[in-house]
């Protein structure tokens, strides 16, 4: 772990804060007629990245352990099938109960594969991504489910007063992440876990039970994800969520944590996917193809993480002490 | 040493902001912006589209912006249909890759006063004013298996190489297909139906797996510009060029090649230029008058029918190795 005293330690974020409203300055800037600042457009486009928002946060407790899910994706889809069709036979709350069901029981079965066999999360979650997404073509038979009742759109399309409901839920979620990660130990011995499996074993961390939970809570995640895209295009299909994972993972790596383990943030993933979903609209408002943004998002993305890890250097190098300062700057 | 840099950062990024919102080109249009998206961009069919639209534009004075998802992905259409209502285009045309799922953002968009046009796919009847149609479901279903019964003699065993499950058209068209030969071919039975998700070595690879799989196979029918080529490669790699037929939906461009040496006899598609420009004077009638006759004038093409909310395009072409030089798309 990188030596960071208390004071810098939302110094990451900070950085992230600032990079993100520099983009959406530039953005407005950029747009034709400012139209990035539209408080519509402000208020509409986090509607497409809550589901995304809403999983990634458990996938950045994950990646702190040293994990990986590739699972999400295809749970995603599993579980929006599950209720569409549970809705079409019994109705819209047995449905919602069935999709949170099936999601946890997906994380669940990948926590028991890593912890029972101790099977990389790489090979298990590899492997359950294309069984959850071909369970979900087989019960589907790959017809989607639509026309779901009206009341049942607020959750993907509906607002709150100006907020989008699928904004409010990712937003508790994000405080709820936040509060486990920095006021319960779970945040602690994830981190431990992530920097020395062996150590925190020896020093009798409940390993498995923690990854037991984390796989089974990211399936959950899913879950909620699936019921509110399912909600946002009022279809149930089972190619939902395909891509998000790797979407996922690099909203999460740029938010700061270390993809091999050991440090994670939680208000760092929702500024890293923030900034993916700002870039990506401004673009799209500018008008620009989508093979270039592309490969925008490709050099912001290495940029961010320059600028990043250049910071962490440099307040390790000051709490160091050290002149390694003059070498970092410009 | 901090915060100068901090300062020095914040006047270059204020500096840049000036310039590029001086560069940027002022929107100055109160032409006409009609928004039209493919399902997705970069493949030679879907360019097609894009020239005869351009074509359209430029004979009608209006404003087009093409843009769309660089897979076929349907989230990410009404994401982009989002910005399209933010930047107020007057009228939408899609090509949506799922036939409900973009149903929530067009009724937005209808809400808004914007015109709704589908093209190539369709979405809800109550989430679009229009649907260009390029060929009814029925003469594309009927076209396909009367030119693969040709060359199998009726019967035998044949498989479908799809683009995705999901796809509407590609589902009603099966549907067509397999109506057509339990009427007329009884001998003909679809073994295997497989997605390529608009992916050429998926297609391949599908091909070749079904190859093997099923050794009895005589036709392969690849039914989107996709799924052609890759069948067509499959089928001539493993050395069946000849003996197992192959046809489907596809530009001529992909599939030159394969009907050159022979691998490919006859395939179907119409005109995706024509289905292009039909769609932008489609889009710019439908905006004039708010609503669309039983007839209308579309520049070039002449005459074309409306059949309640269907604009039809006309019969497919069939491509073959005597015709297929004269076109380029």
């Amino acid at each position: 772990m990188t030596p960071i005293q208390r004071g810098d330690r939302f110094r990451r974020e900070l950085g992230l804060l600032g990079v993100l409203g520099s983009l959406m300055l530039l953005m407005g800037f950029l747009s034709p007629d400012f139209s990035f600042w539209d408080a519509e457009n402000l208020l509409g486009f986090p509607r497409h990245l809550a589901e995304k928002g809403i999983m990634a946060c458990g996938m950045t407790l994950i990646i702190m352990t040293g994990g990986i899910d590739l699972s999400i994706g295809s749970l995603v889809g599993l579980a929006g099938i599950a209720l569409g069709y549970t809705w079409l036979s019994w109705g819209l709350l047995p449905g919602l109960g069935m999709a949170l069901l099936v999601g946890s029981m997906g994380g669940l079965i990948n926590g028991l594969l890593i912890t029972r066999w101790a099977l990389p999360p790489l090979v298990v979650t590899l492997a359950t991504m294309a069984l959850y997404r071909g369970v979900a073509m087989i019960i589907s038979r790959a017809q989607p489910v639509s026309n779901f009742p009206e009341p049942f759109g607020w959750w993907g399309q509906g607002y709150l007063g100006p907020i989008p409901a699928q904004f409010l839920v990712w937003a508790l979620t994000v405080v709820l992440f936040f509060l486990i990660v920095e006021r319960t130990p779970v945040g602690r011995y994830a981190t431990a876990i992530g920097d020395n499996e062996r150590a925190a074993l020896f020093a009798a961390l409940p390993v498995r039970r923690i990854k037991l939970w984390l796989y089974s809570a990211s399936g959950l995640l899913c879950s909620v994800g699936a019921i509110l895209y399912t909600s946002r295009v009022s279809t149930a299909k089972a190619d939902a969520g395909l891509g998000w994972e790797l979407e996922i993972i690099t909203a999460v790596i740029l938010g700061g944590t270390q993809i091999t383990g050991g440090r994670g943030t939680i208000l760092g993933t929702f500024l890293g996917v923030m900034i993916l979903g700002v870039v990506r609209n401004g673009l799209t408002l500018m008008g620009m193809k989508e093979e270039w943004q592309f490969m925008m998002a490709g050099i912001i993305l290495i940029v961010t993480a320059v600028v990043n890890d250049r910071m962490v250097e440099r307040a390790a190098a000051r709490c160091r002490g050290q002149g390694e300062i003059v070498l970092f700057c410009e | 040493m901090k915060e100068k840099s901090w300062k020095t950062a914040l006047i270059w990024l204020g500096l840049f902001v000036v310039f590029a919102n001086g560069c940027r080109g002022k929107e100055t249009s109160s032409r006409l912006i009609i928004g039209l998206m493919p399902k997705l961009v970069g493949i030679d069919y879907f360019n097609a589209c894009e020239r005869g639209a351009k074509e359209a534009a430029r004979e009608l004075g209006v404003k087009l912006v093409y843009e769309g998802p660089i897979t076929n992905d349907v989230t990410r259409q009404a994401e982009m249909l989002d910005t399209w209502i933010t930047r107020k285009v007057d009228v939408i045309a899609v090509a949506p890759n799922d036939p409900h799922a973009l149903a929530p953002t067009l009724k937005r968009a209808m809400k808004r006063g914007i015109k709704t046009l589908t093209w190539d796919a369709d979405s809800d009847e109550d989430s679009r004013n229009y649907f260009v149609n390029q060929a009814t479901y029925q003469d594309i279903g009927y076209g396909l298996v009367d030119v693969m019964a040709e060359q199998i003699g009726g019967q035998g065993e044949v498989a479908i190489v799809t683009g995705s499950l999901t796809a509407a058209n590609q589902n009603i068209w099966m549907e067509w297909m397999r109506k057509r030969m339990a009427e007329k071919y009884p001998g003909m039975n679809i073994v295997a139906v497989r997605p390529s998700e608009e992916d050429q070595k998926l297609a391949f690879q599908v091909s070749q797996d079904l190859l093997k799989a099923y050794p009895k196979l005589k036709g392969i029918f690849g039914i989107t510009s996709i799924s052609l080529p890759g069948a067509a490669q499959a089928v001539r790699d493993s050395g069946y060029s000849g003996r197992i037929a192959v046809t489907g939906l596809t530009t001529p461009n992909s599939l030159r090649q394969y009907v050159k040496d022979g691998t490919v006899k006859t395939f179907l598609l119409w005109n995706p230029v024509d289905l292009g420009y039909l769609t932008v004077y489609a889009a710019k009638k439908l905006h004039d008058d708010g609503t669309l006759p039983e007839q209308f004038v579309a520049g070039r093409l002449g005459k074309i029918r409306v059949d309640s909310s269907m604009i039809l395009l006309g019969p497919p072409l069939h491509f073959t190795q005597e015709n297929i030089d004269q076109f380029d798309f």
